[in-house]
């Protein structure tokens, strides 16, 4: 059996999403809304490590989008070929 | 309870549920407010070795919206980082705590306090100091003194404090949740019950307390501390929030947090998620901010707790019965505030948007008589403005939805003899202006007692 395990699924596919070149992505990347008063809090914590794991999620492969968690951001990416990839490592890791 | 354990999903969450959020204008410095947030239900003062503490992973916020959109304009962030001296211990002291400082201490908290206003920040204090819990007269030999060097003066004329005290708010819970048995009319239920004295279901629990004190004129639209109490600009709204990072990823050392910080629990109204709102809604009403709350208008004007009172006790509540109109005076008390004109010499209204915020006229100066029953009982100070500690909320809001404030809004309805009369422990009035005597109040900030150490507690205890 593969060792797909998710910590290794994340590394992998972390660093798939952090090498697609930033050009392409500057149509297709949504960053969460900026930080301000009227929405989410800032990252103000000496507590809180502010770099910390790069997460991701994908909701719905259909759309080829993954939302990436890094930090106190999210930026949802339109990559179909990543989604296929993530998808296909996360089928192997049932196999 | 007021919002202790209200909704499915934040219940398994303690450190992030919101208990009882309170702001007032402090009768000790009344060129200020006090804000105050409780965290952890339920603590249970001998809950050891590992005592309870703020979450590291948390972000805690006090939101203030002066210009009633319903979104904050002003937050003060609190986040805690938490050190362990001794790692080589299971113990939380390893000899009498005498001193925040003090080495036997093994598990100090500290704090920064942050200061957001629009987009600038503003850090107010780092590695600000909680107090240990209460633990007993050997590991806390001197309670009171550890709580005063956790006060912390930030400048500005702001005051902050955080951690544990003594439960403030008081029910009877026992009674409320056995299929809402009231008081006065427990022999008048549909399933009778004789007669007994209200017990206060969270006698000698603690909470941990987040408490601010800020200058007025630091939170009004105009930076000014007003004195017209009709005038809009006199009226802030103010909600706690905790929030957590979205990603959650579990190793075998740590718990790993990434991505932005979202709502995980929010509070204003006491009973608001509690007895408003359906089960299938709370979670979700946790999660969006307040400037959403017009979906959730149609729970306050028919609520579910003024059908059910009629059907609890026959006979009792004909006219509520047949009140079929939406409840505009609930729609306005919770999510927009009372508008002049209603009551002679108050308003705290916000504005048509709805949102459910605790609104503060902090044009009228504190009472020197206090009232518990607040506003229905002649006393401007005090709850649905804003909240104070000793506020008989429980029994306020009972009488509230059971129409005893509805001729405010439309003279022609007559509200049923009960309606003035409902309480679950503390029925207020002319004779009975005090709080329970299981709860206790300080004179001055923060205002919540001490908590009661899991030494000198007695578990159980059957007294109110």
């Amino acid at each position: 059996m593969k060792d797909w395990s998710r910590r290794n699924l994340l590394r992998a596919s972390a660093g798939a999403a952090i090498a697609v070149p930033m050009a392409a992505l500057g149509s297709s990347v949504a960053a969460a809304a900026p930080s301000s008063v009227g929405s989410a809090p800032h990252a103000s914590a000496d507590g809180l490590d502010a770099q910390g794991p790069v997460m991701f999620c994908v909701h719905d492969a259909q759309r080829g989008q993954v939302s990436i968690l890094h930090g106190t951001t999210e930026v949802i990416v339109q990559d179909r070929q990543l989604v296929a990839r993530i998808v296909t490592a996360a089928r192997s890791s049932q196999a | 309870m007021s919002s202790h354990r209200e909704a499915p999903e934040i219940s398994k969450d303690p450190v992030a549920d919101n208990t009882d959020t309170y702001a007032f204008v402090s009768p000790d410095r009344p060129d200020t407010v006090t804000i105050i947030s409780n965290y952890i239900p339920l603590e249970d003062p001998a809950g050891g070795p590992n005592f309870f503490e703020f979450g590291d992973d948390v972000l805690y916020r006090i939101n203030i919206d002066n210009t009633g959109d319903g979104r904050a304009d002003i937050a003060y962030e609190f986040n805690f980082s938490t050190k362990v001296r001794n790692p080589d211990t299971f113990l939380y002291n390893t000899g009498p705590i005498d001193s925040l400082a003090s080495p036997n201490f093994n598990r100090p908290q500290t704090y920064t306090l942050t200061e957001v206003r629009g987009t600038k920040q503003r850090t107010l204090g780092r590695g600000l100091p909680t107090p240990p819990c209460n633990i007993g007269p050997r590991s806390t030999p001197n309670y009171p003194a550890l709580a005063s060097a956790a006060i912390s003066d930030v400048g500005d004329g702001i005051k902050v404090f955080a951690g544990q005290r003594l439960d403030g708010f008081y029910v009877d819970l026992g009674a409320v949740f056995d299929l809402a048995v009231l008081r006065p009319f427990q022999s008048l239920h549909l399933i009778p019950t004789p007669a007994t004295d209200g017990v206060n279901a969270l006698r000698s629990f603690n909470v941990h307390t987040i408490a601010i004190q800020v200058p007025i004129s630091q939170l009004t639209r105009n930076g000014k501390k007003p004195t017209d109490v009709m005038d809009g600009k006199s009226v802030i709204g103010v909600y706690a929030a905790a929030y957590r990072q979205k990603g959650r990823y579990q190793d075998e050392d740590r718990n790993n947090w990434s991505g932005p910080y979202t709502q995980v629990s929010r509070l204003a109204n006491p009973l608001f998620n509690e007895v408003i709102v359906p089960m299938s809604k709370k979670d979700r009403w946790n999660r969006v901010e307040p400037r959403r709350d017009a979906d959730f208008a149609k729970y306050v004007a028919q609520p579910e707790l003024a059908r059910l009172l009629p059907v609890l006790y026959p006979g009792v509540f004909p006219n509520l019965a047949a009140l079929k109109k939406d409840r505009a005076d609930l729609l306005a008390i919770l999510l927009t505030g009372i508008p002049g004109g209603l009551i002679p010499g108050f308003q705290n209204y916000t504005g048509p948007n709805q949102a459910d915020l605790l609104r503060l006229n902090v044009a009228i100066p504190p009472a020197t008589s206090p009232r518990i029953n607040g506003l229905i009982d002649g006393d401007l100070a005090g709850f649905p403005n804003g909240r104070r500690v000793s506020d008989n909320v429980v029994a306020i809001e009972l009488r509230a939805i059971a129409g005893a404030l509805f001729p405010l809004v439309d003279p022609s309805f007559t509200p049923d003899a009960a309606s003035g009369l409902l309480y679950d422990l503390v029925k207020g009035g002319k004779d009975a202006n005090t709080p329970p005597p299981s709860v206790s109040y300080l004179t001055e900030f923060p205002y919540l007692d001490h908590p009661v150490s899991g030494y000198q507690v007695v578990p159980l205890s059957a007294s109110a």
